[in-house]
């Protein structure tokens, strides 16, 4: 280890403390949810971090952990100050009904479980340095070239031009930046330590999931859904392999689970938390933004649509702390654009300038192209859905067969907008693969289980409400049956 | 009719509905026993490897044979801007070729590896030397004849690569 024990309380204890200012600046304090808590918080701060390190590299001040992380003590004090005296706080609903000890105990002998393997899996993978693959070629080398260059100014331009060194680097930063707020605290480069705030989204995934799962559901389902995703193929790979999926993943179940805690009490504090955590979607990968315009479209749009107070009401705080979101997006858009970078599937449909490797470049997106990608493409989803069950659980195939034998109850009310987000997004990465430049086979192998990933925690919990909404018995009794059951 | 069928319905819900627990008890069940065979099965030192190797060591670990050159570069060429990589472009060997130096060039940077193919047969086709080389240059058994460049130097060598410096006005 390169990091003492002081430096690493440091990187993981400042983003906790930033992430816990900002939760309180939406009214949530830890009473709020005692399960879910750090994980959000840990989520807010990695966000706050990415985005305060944005900020200090623009200025070009010295990238020194005795600097930042004084910095970043400061800022979480003043919006603690701020929003203890102007926030309100969202206090925890009632206890549902009340089940057996053993099952309680079961429930947090699950969570603990799940929690002490990913943390041995962190310390397993930390007995290897970053050397190959995506975390080495497409994050860790982009660090390395933040941290060298230390602003966002010429050295920086350069070291992302250089051939071959960075790839993908019109990616989203908040992994690169999140090791380099690593790099900080040792003062030069670190091979291992710094996966350690991405490997920290695993922990975080298990937390927000369970406090998800046993809102809705008894004790011991809870536990039986929480085991499958904590122990899906992608979460374990994951600690071993800093990769931004896991971010994609995590940000998909939050923002989907905050979303019927919306509905199911119509708290606005929900709203907020998920304004701010799609954050995450689009600060992680490019495909985040896919699931943010999903939520748009499956959630947002008939919120614009509808006439009643309530709706509007909901519209007018998602549309004001959805400000941040849009500041991101708009932000990155220039940040690639500042830097003359791009992603090379729209290169690969728009210009001839598109890496040599692609298969067909400035071809355009014909139909002919796309129809001879069906079959692959659905042949691979298949494979996805139906064998290999360790990598998915069973998770989307039991969410795909829901949908379809039991369409009133999936698209009823209550979840039809979590329902349709889902598919969009689904079909959106399948309507990615049509277009491709790369040859199809191949970015199926290297992507397709990547994507649906992304998607699974998320889906674990559309099942889990299924099952909740369907045998009452099942239910944890906190959320009011209609919100369950459908109407 | 419709009294009828919507119990019936509910009864169908209710029966997949167990079903789909019980995929999700089986998958649980199943992970729950891979993570601890996979965690259980290994050594407790590998566990707790973090902590007792130094990170030098694992990088080194993770080169392999090729730690030496990150070595050699460290003590002769620790702070050069470019290093020029000589190799012969075989298309069967260009997979491998890639591996090995990104693994080497995320250890390497900010000194960044540019390429300089040489192609054998172009060179006996009479070639010129490039005018104006000069810097560091990491040969991986390319073959490439440095005797057109008389102020170079070896500065160390392994089993397939050598370190050399090519100086100023040598070209």
């Amino acid at each position: 280890m390169t990091l003492g024990p002081l430096a690493l309380l440091s990187v993981v204890g400042i983003p906790l403390a930033l992430g816990a200012a900002l939760l309180r600046l939406q009214g949530i304090v830890p009473r709020t949810d005692r399960l879910a808590y750090l994980g959000w918080a840990w989520i807010q701060g990695a966000l706050g971090v990415g985005l305060g390190l944005s900020a200090w590299l623009w200025v070009g001040a010295p990238l020194r952990a005795a600097w930042l992380a004084p910095a970043f003590l400061v800022v979480a004090g003043l919006t603690l100050a701020l929003a203890r005296r102007r926030v309100p706080v969202l206090e925890p609903r009632a206890e549902g009904r009340a089940f057996p000890r053993w099952e309680r105990i079961l429930f947090a002998l699950a969570v603990a479980a799940m929690l002490a393997a990913l943390a041995d899996r962190i310390l397993l993978a930390s007995g290897w340095a970053v050397a190959a693959s995506d975390e080495a070629l497409i994050y860790a080398s982009k660090a390395k070239v933040i941290f060298h260059a230390g602003d966002f100014g010429a050295e920086f331009r350069r070291g992302l031009a250089l051939p071959g060194f960075v790839q993908h680097p019109d990616y989203p930063p908040l992994n690169p930046l999140l090791q380099v707020w690593v790099h900080a605290h040792a003062g030069e480069v670190v091979h291992v330590e710094n996966r350690l705030p991405i490997q920290l989204f695993g922990p975080a995934l298990v937390l927000v999931a369970a406090a998800a799962l046993r809102r809705r559901a008894r004790p011991g389902v809870a536990a039986l859904f929480l085991v499958c995703i904590a122990t899906l193929n992608f979460t374990e790979m994951s600690m071993r392999k800093a990769y931004a999926d896991l971010l994609v993943a995590v940000g998909a179940l939050v923002v989907w689970d905050l979303w019927q805690r919306h509905r199911e009490d119509g708290e606005r504090a929900w709203l907020r938390l998920l304004a701010t955590s799609a954050c995450l979607l689009v600060w992680s990968k490019n495909e985040g933004l896919l699931h943010v315009v999903a939520f748009g479209l499956a959630a947002g749009l008939p919120l614009l649509l509808r006439r009643r107070p309530e709706g509007r009401a909901a519209l007018r705080t998602l549309a004001a702390w959805g400000v941040p979101l849009l500041a991101s997006i708009l932000y990155l858009a220039w940040f690639n654009a500042h830097f003359g970078v791009g992603n090379d599937l729209v290169a690969s449909w728009t210009s001839l300038e598109a890496p040599p490797e692609l298969e067909t470049r400035g071809q355009g997106l014909t139909l002919e192209r796309a129809s001879q990608r069906v079959a692959p493409i659905l042949a691979s989803f298949a494979r996805q859905v139906l064998r290999d069950p360790e990598r998915s659980q069973g998770l989307l195939f039991l969410f795909l067969l829901l949908v379809l034998l039991d369409p009133p109850r999936a698209f009823a009310r209550a979840r039809a907008a979590f329902t349709v987000g889902l598919l969009i997004v689904q079909l959106g990465y399948l309507a990615v693969y049509l277009g491709t430049g790369w040859e199809i086979e191949r970015h199926l192998a290297t992507s397709l289980h990547r994507l649906v990933f992304h998607l699974l925690p998320a889906q674990g919990l559309w099942v889990c409400l299924y099952v909740a909404a369907t045998l009452p018995r099942l239910a944890s009794g906190r959320v009011d049956a209609p919100f369950l059951r459908s109407r | 009719m419709e009294l009828r069928a919507k119990p019936r319905a509910d009864a169908a819900r209710v029966l997949l509905a167990w079903l789909v627990l019980g995929v999700v008890a089986w998958r649980a069940a199943a992970g729950a026993s891979e993570a601890w065979g996979e965690l259980a099965s290994r050594p407790a030192r590998q566990h707790v490897r973090a902590f007792t190797t130094r990170p030098e060591v694992l990088v080194a670990r993770q080169l392999g044979a090729d730690v030496g050159i990150l070595l050699a570069l460290r003590a002769h060429a620790a702070g050069a801007r470019e290093l020029r990589l000589s190799f012969v472009p075989r298309p069967d060997a260009l997979r491998a070729l890639k591996r090995r130096t990104a693994m080497l060039s995320g250890y390497l940077y900010p000194t960044a590896l540019l390429a300089w193919p040489h192609d054998p047969r172009a060179r006996a086709a009479g070639g010129t030397p490039a005018p104006g080389r000069e810097g560091f240059v990491l040969d991986l058994d390319s073959g490439r004849d440095y005797s057109r460049w008389p102020g170079c130097e070896v500065l160390a060598e392994g089993p397939d690569w050598k370190l050399l410096r090519l100086r100023p006005g040598s070209g």
